[in-house]
């Protein structure tokens, strides 16, 4: 343990994860807070980090206000529809009517926006989404975060949040190791805003052997944004909300693009539209939602996975048509290139060429995230103005630990974010956490130097283990006394897999499945204590798992209390298979006791701030 | 095997070039800007802009709004009296 060095870092705002909330969160302290001390702290480097690493081909959540394309209220109808009637429409609708903002940054900063020729707007892939050449998108954004960060820290996993001595439920900061150094790193901080990824990887891939690894979400994206405040004691919000992707076989690329500007469309293996084939089995299990335009994305999902086990597949995307245009060509090619190249690897080897063959698509594995079309996360107050008495406590995006915040994947209900709603939202928690120093909120902040060492014996434990273990293998790599990080990784997909909804039972899981899963993950749990590490990058791996085996059991426990499928397509209760409005329109909401480890589950009521479109149109 | 793609990002050009190569011979070409402006130039150190007006903390705006909406009018709102609790549209 003496061998490794500790560092200590005293801050004011502190941004865990420099993704494009992160960066958000970091760009814009700096306006509110000039003399405030700002730190982001990140896993990898931000050049290069969080969803949007690899780039991005169009920017998903930009309104148009300026042109009365959509207004926040619009955004807040689609979202609230493509959730099957449940968001925070607050936390939607402030997104919303700030998005348009961050955007006209980006094109200032020189992002490359695609113009429609003929009006000069922005062009509109849908009526969301605009279009971009972002393969730099990221780096261009870390840029701003570097010019208005103190100080940027790469290589840190932050393991866990400290909290105040002073204060019963204030949080202190946190801690991390430097995975190239193996430095531990203690971070005291007036507020944390949590702006980490979400979690891919938790329900096993369909990518195995030597496509491991190969994922929709960022592979690095290991639940932080959910674990480090769940372990903490915040409340969870719809953890149960896991999404499930429509997408290119293989390679995992997008379908957006494809959908919405090229016009491809989908069929069946004998060429038929199987979508309408489903339409009244849909019905009979959530009624008129089936109606709703657009298609909800989890029905449509529902449809090609029943057609897939009817027998149907495989399921086609059919691009002949469209990419006999050279134009519509080099776009369907460069929206991989320039967000997911692994899909024109895959293509490219097995001579996939979409101007004359018709790619299949497949349905993923499920993940878990806040940003994206769903919106598992943290419990956090709204804004003033716009929240009803049960969502505001003081702070915008504060979760229910004082002095923490949260932004992007962390931030729960506020689905439809995507990479410019992410950066958003970590722009509202930053001056939210400014103002909360100014309300000298955060006076008096004692984290003792036991907290701190207690948390570095446990960070390091893994490293211990594995020496002592390692003693006792007798041949090969097998230990009798630790699991290895992929080991522990692979038993916790199977798990998540097998028992809460995942590829093996086509989505499919039930009460006692899940209290099965529950079981299984408290055992895991229990083994996670002996995980052996036998250098950094092996220790980084035993606390990605650990994150995703937390959240694991958050989700795993929230898919038990919402007894109704609400998300056919995503997952299904086969003991309750229907939509069940009367008892389960609402919001749940969890709570895992630090000191027991037990979760407690509540309902919250929806709040409805915006009307519906028609009554709208006639006032 | 024998497929490949291959990219070369070239930040003073201001663009990404790929060459992709199937396994059966095929080749294709693509090359797309990264960047409008000069690499880092256009984005502003917060430090040394205008700081926020008195009393700004405590509205809704953030940075360089509400004129960075381009839309000339406030950041817009909803009446709390018109919202609904548990009620389906």
């Amino acid at each position: 343990m003496a061998k490794h060095k500790t560092h200590f870092e005293d801050c004011d705002v502190l941004v865990v994860g420099g993704g494009m909330a992160g960066t958000g969160a970091t760009f814009e302290a700096r306006h509110w807070g000039r003399d405030l001390k700002i730190i982001c702290v990140e896993k990898a480097n931000i050049d290069r980090s969080g969803a949007v690493a690899q780039g991005l081909y169009a920017i998903n959540c930009y309104m148009g206000m300026q042109w009365d394309e959509n207004q926040p209220e619009d955004h807040v109808r689609y979202a609230r529809n493509d959730l099957m009637g449940m968001v925070r429409e607050d936390l939607g609708y402030d997104m919303a009517r700030h998005v348009d903002s961050t955007v006209h940054m980006f094109d200032e900063w020189g992002l490359p926006m695609m113009k429609n020729e003929k009006t000069g707007r922005y062009l509109r892939e849908g009526k969301w989404q605009i279009m971009i050449h972002g393969e730099s998108y990221k780096p261009i954004v870390a840029e701003a975060a570097k010019k208005s960060a103190d100080k940027i820290y790469n290589r840190i996993m932050i393991t866990h949040l400290l909290m105040d001595e002073a204060k019963e439920n204030r949080v202190g900061g946190a801690v991390g190791f430097n995975m190239r150094t193996g430095d531990f790193h203690v971070f005291r901080a007036k507020t944390v805003i949590v702006a980490a990824g979400g979690a891919s990887h938790i329900f096993k891939p369909r990518a195995v052997g030597e496509g491991m690894g190969r994922t929709w979400y960022a592979p690095w994206s290991n639940g932080s944004a959910y674990a480090l405040p769940i372990a903490a004691g915040a409340k969870m919000t719809q953890m149960e909300n896991r999404i499930v992707l429509c997408r290119f076989k293989d390679g995992y690329g997008p379908v957006g693009a494809y959908f919405l500007h090229l016009k491809t469309y989908t069929q069946n293996a004998n060429g038929e539209n199987y979508e309408k084939k489903w339409y009244d089995h849909t019905k009979e299990l959530v009624g008129e939602y089936i109606d709703h335009h657009p298609t909800p994305t989890c029905l449509r999902n529902h449809a090609f996975i029943q057609e897939t086990m009817a027998g149907g597949g495989p399921i086609q995307m059919v691009t002949t048509e469209a990419f006999q245009d050279p134009h519509l060509e080099t776009v369907g090619w460069e929206n991989f290139l320039g967000m997911t190249v692994g899909q024109a690897v895959v293509w490219a080897s097995q001579n996939i060429d979409p101007k004359y063959t018709n790619p299949e698509l497949t349905t993923s594995e499920p993940y878990v995230m806040g940003s994206h079309a769903t919106c598992s996360g943290a419990w956090v107050s709204g804004p003033e103005d716009l929240s009803p008495p049960e969502y505001f406590w003081g702070y915008n995006r504060m979760l229910t630990i004082d002095g923490l915040f949260g932004a992007g994947d962390t931030v729960g209900g506020s689905a439809h974010k995507f990479s410019s709603g992410s950066f958003t939202e970590g722009r509202l928690a930053a001056k939210a956490a400014v103002k909360y120093i100014e309300d000298q909120k955060a006076e008096g902040i004692n984290v003792t130097d036991k907290q701190c060492e207690d948390f570095k014996a446990k960070v390091y434990k893994p490293l211990d283990t594995y020496t002592v273990a390692q003693n006792e293998i007798t041949g090969g790599t097998v230990s009798p006394s630790y699991i290895s990080p992929i080991q522990g990784l692979q038993r916790l997909q199977r798990i998540m897999d097998e028992y809460v909804g995942g590829i093996a039972t086509n989505y499919m899981t039930n009460e006692n499945m899940l209290k099965r899963g529950l079981e299984l993950l408290t055992w895991l749990e229990e083994d996670l204590e002996k995980v052996g590490a036998e250098d950094y990058h092996q220790l980084m791996r035993a606390w990605e798992l650990k994150h995703r085996a937390l959240t694991s059991q958050c989700v795993t426990e929230h898919t038990l209390y919402r007894e109704e499928t609400r998300w056919p397509g995503y997952y299904y209760r086969g003991d309750h298979m229907k939509l069940d409005d009367d008892n389960w329109h609402c919001l749940t909401v969890s709570r895992r006791d630090p000191k027991t480890g037990k979760f407690t589950m509540e309902k919250v009521p929806v709040y409805h701030i915006v009307d519906e479109n028609e009554k709208k149109k006639a006032s | 095997m024998g497929h490949s793609v291959r990219v070369r990002r070239e930040e003073e050009k201001g663009t990404i070039s790929w060459k992709i190569k199937f396994r059966n011979g095929t080749v294709k070409d693509f090359v797309s800007p990264i960047t409008t402006k000069p690499w880092g130039k256009f984005i502003p150190k917060l430090s040394e802009g205008d700081k926020p007006n008195q009393g700004e903390i405590n509205s809704q705006r953030l940075y360089k709004e509400p004129e960075g909406l381009n839309t000339n009018e406030e950041l817009p709102s909803v009446p709390k009296e018109s919202f609904k609790k548990g009620v389906y549209y």
